[in-house]
């Protein structure tokens, strides 16, 4: 039996597009680049206030940023998508006001054509407001675990195993709530 | 031979007091330096320091001086020729801010003093050869809130104001 490769419509594509947990390069760039920022925060703080000896703890260092960029962008991941439907059902109807205003005028462009062009201008509204919000809230919940660990949870603790615990503890757990679909 | 030893007992009696004369200052010239606790949440008391350059008008430089320092008489270190210092130290709220006077005798203005509190009284009539007033600013003892709170409550405030914008979203 020969198979048959159907072409998928742009509409298909769109579904498929979001309801996938998978994000573009792009967005897999912004995710990554944004978490290694957030994650190297503590650096600072520990070398600063906690009095951290950069060359004695850079190994240490190194491995706890790379774990922490690992969590938090999959943190952001989760928020997401989670988040991107929520936008586009609130979004809908400006986006769609504001695509029929551009379009109305054009006669040769059938109702089909315009209704994928507003699918697609609110899934990249969704996507863009989605990704920018998911990276806001998990950094301002990430930088909050952090100053609650380091400075109060365990700041009778030696400064490295501080930092360990701390690092790990509040990627985490930010880890562990972006999986919440509330 | 009796008397002639009782002759010699008297004559050195007599000139005891000349050889042992003790050095006065007169018309002293004073500058002074001096250093009190700034900071106390690094320090566990208040450090006074006063430091002293004598120069006397009588060309006296064999000074032995005594401050009185909150009513004790204490010897002042001789730091060179003609430098004095002395230090002391106390609890943060034993030593408040305020204005020191802290009185320099020489040897018979000590002796005058003792023999005062020994009689019952607390020295103040006894003239000083100089007197160094210490101000004194007090102690900073922190600020009154810590600064990891400030942080913490901002970066609570934040996370509320996005928490608040994702129910919003989720609703």
């Amino acid at each position: 039996m020969a198979s048959r490769k159907q072409k998928l419509t742009k509409e298909e594509e769109l579904l498929l597009q979001d309801f996938s947990r998978n994000v573009s390069t792009k967005s897999s760039a912004l995710f990554y680049g944004n978490s290694l920022i957030v994650s190297a925060i503590p650096l600072w703080l520990f070398w600063r206030i906690h009095q951290m000896d950069p060359y004695q703890s850079g190994i240490l260092f190194a491995i706890m940023t790379a774990i922490s960029t690992y969590l938090v962008s999959y943190a952001y991941r989760n928020v997401k998508f989670v988040l991107k439907h929520k936008v586009a059902v609130k979004r809908e109807e400006a986006v769609t006001r504001e695509v029929m205003k551009k379009v109305a005028d054009d006669k040769k462009m059938s109702k089909k054509e315009k209704d994928e062009r507003i699918l697609w201008k609110k899934n990249e509204v969704a996507d863009y407001e989605a990704t920018t919000f998911s990276i806001f809230y998990n950094n301002a919940l990430y930088l909050v675990l952090i100053i609650l660990a380091s400075f109060y949870v365990l700041r009778s603790l030696n400064p490295n195993v501080n930092y360990v615990l701390s690092v790990a503890s509040a990627s985490g757990l930010l880890a562990l709530f972006s999986t919440s679909t509330k | 031979m009796a008397t002639s030893t009782k002759m010699l007992a008297l004559a050195i009696l007599a000139v005891l007091p000349v050889l042992m004369k003790a050095s006065t200052c007169i018309g002293p010239q004073v500058t002074s330096n001096v250093y009190t606790t700034s900071e106390a949440s690094m320090s566990i008391s208040t450090v006074f320091v006063v430091e002293v350059a004598v120069k006397c008008n009588n060309g006296e430089k064999d000074l032995l001086l005594f401050a009185d320092v909150n009513g004790h008489m204490v010897p002042a270190t001789q730091s060179g020729t003609g430098k004095f210092q002395v230090s002391w130290s106390d609890e943060h709220k034993k030593l408040p801010a305020g204005t020191y006077g802290v009185r320099f005798f020489d040897e018979e203005g000590y002796n005058a003093v003792r023999k005062e509190k020994r009689s019952g009284t607390d020295g103040s009539a006894v003239t000083p050869i100089f007197t160094v007033n210490v101000k004194h600013s007090g102690t900073w003892t922190g600020p009154y809130v810590q600064t990891e709170f400030v942080a913490t409550c901002v970066a609570l405030l934040v996370w509320y104001m996005a928490y608040r914008s994702k129910s919003f979203l989720m609703s």
